[in-house]
């Protein structure tokens, strides 16, 4: 009885560790294989500053390495390019208003952990944060622990879910107890 | 009798000058080779080199790397120096400004923003910040926005940070500064020391250095440091090695070619005895009477003291065969006390100058020659053990040749006056380039260095070392309102590319006139509440959201405005401490220019009105150093009318002073005009070098020409000199070989005068033209 038992045991750790030969170096890889995507977005901010949640609704465009578009459609138009170290945002009926990276590190350090997530560089990431992985290959969760005390200011921690090489949702919890909620859906990263 | 009285007399002197030397001050102070009177540009010139922000600041690269190792190196050197107090202030883009800096500004800044106006506190311009506000927590700032919403739904705090953002920043990659090729990260530290202080400015570098050696991230990557004071310390460390190294070199040369001619191990340990006592002497002097003493006077004041090594050569050397070394002092006295007298009253015309450093030399000097003369005369026949007189005297060795050598010399009577009036032509010909004006060229930097130097500060927007527009004013708000007036017209340089930028205290410190205006913009609670509720009807915010920011409007509507000490330990702080302050009872408002494409196109500042003056550094500190020199010429032509005077008291007879004073005339613009032909301009230490060598000169011409009965004299006589003059070719050629080029300098001139100085002394020499008076 006793023996069985610790096979049984030695078993179920074997396939414990047999399921956990999921890494986060594997999930970055997959993540490295996307070239460019597309997806839409809906941004739900649940804030205790609000009289209800505030929602954004557009799209998000991504391409290798650096380039990201995200395209507000409601409540306002706005697009955001991101593209190396500058930051062309455009209002409707605005003119377009260029800023760099550089003048804004804070901004900067938000940008790349999507840009990084996007195109699997946990380097950049582990710069940043302490990165806890679960779940398996096919539905995966990614916990970013804020270990810069820049960003720690802000930010709690942030949950990037997604499944094989596609990205499903991002939670990002404020330091200020606010969350925002972002689903992909559509034929996205 | 008479000899223990010189030695107990001697001994009493010494430990009375070794007791005021031990506790004079020495100082490093620049401003002790400064004018006593000064220009206000002056004072302020002086002010900057001391304690300027560009004199402070160390610009610091790492290299050889890839960029994500230079990155992390970048980031772990800053965070180890940031702590230590020996820096005020190191930024290398990591943040644009430091958290305590962020909540000062926080804190202040319905008094410090510009953004302050009746038109953004009226209803509509509330609304339009609260409409933008909502937009912006919805986009990727509003993480940023979201903690400060409450205090500041107008975004007063970004529009602050806006305008200390807006300024040229360096390029940032993986979130710190690098150079525009990628090659390099860039810090810049601004070190609490004084840039002036070079042993705390080389213990910063060494801090830096293990720092680095601590936070590197990879064997390859190498650390480069820049700034003046880098380059100070650089210089400094050169002449330091050099000195000791070839100060070891020359001084086993002199001691084997002195143990050759007086063969005796104790008479070469003697020699040594008045140059050592004419330097403490001088050094008690001058800390007697002026408190202090110079190191760049100690400098100086060895070199010229250095005459004071032959004077035991004239004693030694001149002893003859069963004499006694009191009877040679004796004989040889009238001699040597003229070359004492006029090397000591020659340097006495420095007193007069009006530079401390100057007068300092002089007196050193002086007292230096006179001490180092009684010594020769007086203690070192005392002191010297007898020993066998036969024994004792030198052996000329190859009296024939020696005598033909000199009779050969004689025949060339006719270079003296050719060299004098060639020598003189040449440097009238060249007087338009013949003297260096630039205090930079005196420490020359590698052409390297200045370059890299250039590429980071220019990478890093560092403000250059050379044009500033100075504002002056009754007091410190009298300042900062005449700058908020001049800031159109900055702006406009900038715009039209005529800078690349500007700093200005105004920008940290507001005037509290203007602080009282933007107070007026406020409006009280009464006002405010029921404006903010209805500009913010039908937007998401929750009701009450806001009273935070309400209570900060009406705390900073009646705060007192912000003053220099609030902003204390902020870079804020560092900046208007050192771009506003008193100088001798007038306030002075600093505002550094960097990338000054052309000077001529700074016309645009109102230069003259309301106390505003274009200021260049370099025109000022080369006029400076002109006037110096000016005046250190004009003193050395002083110095040579009491030399004259003091020969012809001595020798009475015009025909004699000018035997002795031709010569050396002669071998100084032989040497002046040779430099100046080789392409050297001439500065400071060529004229302290130059005046080196008229003093030895005329003492080699004093002794050439001296009244001598026999042959064998005359062979001893020459052969003193001789020997004085190689001792010296072997110590001055040892610093002509120093890479540094101050020792370089004074090696090469006084090496080159004295060799000229025998030759032509040799050849003007008139045995018997005159004969001393008996002592």
């Amino acid at each position: 009885m006793g023996i069985l038992s610790l096979v049984a045991a030695l078993m179920l750790s074997s396939a414990a560790i047999a399921q956990g030969a999921f890494t986060i170096d594997e999930l970055m890889r997959t993540l490295a294989a996307t070239t460019d995507a597309a997806a839409g977005f809906t941004e739900t901010r649940h804030s205790s500053a609000l009289k209800a949640p505030l929602v954004t609704t557009g799209e998000l465009r991504y391409t290798r390495p650096g380039r990201l578009e995200r395209q507000v459609k409601t409540p306002y138009d706005e697009r955001y390019l991101v593209d190396g170290d500058q930051v062309t945002i455009t209002r409707k009926g605005g003119t377009p208003r260029t800023i760099s990276l550089a003048s804004q590190p804070a901004l900067a350090g938000f940008l790349d952990t999507l840009r990084a997530t996007l195109r699997g560089d946990i380097a950049t990431l582990r710069r940043t944060y302490r990165v806890e992985l679960e779940g398996d290959a096919a539905s995966w969760r990614l916990v970013l622990l804020p270990a810069d005390p820049d960003v720690a200011e802000f930010i709690t921690v942030i949950r990037v879910a997604g499944n094989a090489d596609r990205l499903a949702e991002m939670e990002v919890v404020e330091t200020s107890g606010d969350r925002v909620v972002t689903r992909f859906s559509g034929a996205g990263p | 009798m008479r000899r223990r009285a010189a030695i107990a007399l001697w001994l009493a002197a010494m430990a009375t000058c070794a007791w005021i030397a031990a506790r004079a001050t020495y100082t490093a102070d620049l401003t002790a080779f400064l004018p006593r009177s000064t220009t206000p540009s002056q004072e302020l010139l002086i002010a900057q080199l001391r304690d300027g922000v560009a004199a402070r600041l160390v610009l610091i690269g790492l290299e050889g790397a890839p960029e994500a190792s230079l990155a992390a190196t970048s980031r772990a050197l800053a965070s180890a120096l940031r702590p230590s107090a020996s820096f005020a202030y190191v930024a290398n883009g990591a943040s644009v400004l430091a958290k305590r800096d962020r909540e000062m500004l926080f804190a202040n800044r319905y008094l410090l923003s510009s953004g302050v106006s009746d038109e953004a506190f009226s209803e509509a311009g509330l609304r339009a910040a609260l409409d933008r506000a909502a937009d912006l927590l919805a986009s990727p700032a509003g993480t940023l926005l979201r903690p400060l919403l409450p205090r500041d739904p107008t975004g007063e705090f970004a529009t602050l940070i806006a305008a200390h953002a807006d300024r040229a920043q360096p390029m940032l990659r993986e979130g710190v500064w690098f150079d525009p090729a990628r090659q390099r990260a860039l810090l810049m530290a601004e070190t609490r020391a004084a840039g002036y202080d070079l042993d705390a400015q080389a213990a910063i570098h060494a801090e830096i250095a293990r720092a680095f050696a601590a936070s590197r991230t990879d064997p390859d990557m190498h650390l480069v440091l820049s700034g003046p004071s880098v380059f100070a310390v650089q210089a400094r460390g050169a002449i330091e090695r050099d000195a000791w190294r070839l100060s070891l070199i020359a001084g086993l040369g002199v001691a084997l070619v002195l143990l050759a001619a007086y063969r005796r191990v104790a008479l070469v340990a003697f020699g040594v005895l008045p140059v050592a006592t004419g330097m403490l002497a001088g050094i008690a002097a001058v800390a007697a009477v002026f408190g202090n003493v110079h190191g760049i006077t100690l400098g100086f004041g060895a070199t010229l003291i250095g005459e004071a090594a032959d004077y035991s050569t004239y004693l030694f050397a001149q002893r003859a065969r069963g004499e006694t070394l009191a009877a040679t002092a004796a004989r040889v006295w009238p001699t040597l006390r003229l070359a004492v007298l006029t090397t000591g009253f020659g340097s006495l015309a420095m007193l007069a100058s009006s530079f401390t450093g100057l007068a300092q030399l002089g007196l050193l000097t002086f007292t230096g020659a006179l001490a180092a003369g009684l010594a020769t005369r007086y203690v070192l026949p005392a002191l010297v053990p007898a020993g066998n007189a036969a024994d004792a005297a030198p052996h000329v060795p190859a009296p024939a040749a020696l005598a033909r050598a000199t009779r050969l010399a004689r025949r060339l009577v006719w270079i003296v006056p050719i060299a004098l009036i060639a020598g003189s032509v040449i440097l009238a010909s060249r007087h338009a380039t013949l003297w260096e004006n630039d205090l930079a060229n005196l420490t020359p930097i590698a052409e390297a260095d200045k370059q890299r130097d250039q590429e980071m500060r220019d990478a890093l927007g560092a403000p250059d070392v050379r044009h500033l527009i100075v504002v002056n004013g009754r007091s410190r708000e009298d300042v900062l309102q005449r700058l908020e007036r001049l800031t159109p017209e900055l702006d406009g340089l900038v715009a039209i590319g005529a800078v690349q930028g500007y700093d200005s205290p105004a920008r940290y410190l507001p005037s509290a006139q203007m602080q009282r205006r933007r107070q007026a913009a406020l409006p009280p609670p009464e006002v405010l509440a029921p404006r903010l509720a209805s500009a913010a009807r039908d937007l998401p915010f929750r009701e009450g959201l806001f009273a935070p920011f309400l209570a900060d409007v009406e705390a900073a509507r009646t705060a007192s405005a912000v003053e220099p000490g609030d902003l204390a330990g902020t870079a804020f702080g560092l900046a208007v401490r050192s771009l506003l302050f008193e100088l001798n009872g007038r306030w002075v408002g600093l505002v550094p220019l960097s990338g000054v494409a052309d000077a001529k196109r700074l016309a645009g500042v109102p230069v003259g009105k309301s106390g505003i003056e274009l200021f260049d550094l370099k025109t000022e500190s080369d006029a400076m150093v002109s006037a110096y020199r000016d005046q250190s010429l004009a003193l050395a032509g002083a110095g040579m009318l009491v030399i004259a005077a003091v020969l012809a008291i001595g020798l009475r007879s015009a025909r004699a002073v000018a035997a002795v004073m031709l010569p050396v005339l002669a071998a100084i613009a032989v040497t002046a005009a040779a430099l100046v032909l080789g392409g050297t301009r001439l500065s400071l230490l060529h004229l302290v070098s130059l005046l080196l060598v008229l003093g030895i000169g005329t003492n080699y011409s004093l002794f050439f020409s001296r009244f001598v009965p026999d042959d064998e004299e005359r062979l001893r006589n020459a052969y003193a000199v001789l020997v004085a003059t190689a001792t010296t070719l072997i110590a001055f050629g040892a610093l002509a070989t120093s890479g540094a080029a101050i020792l370089g300098a004074i090696g090469t001139t006084v090496a080159l005068g004295a060799a000229l100085s025998l030759v032509f002394a040799a050849a003007w020499s008139q045995p018997q033209a005159w004969s001393p008076p008996k002592p």
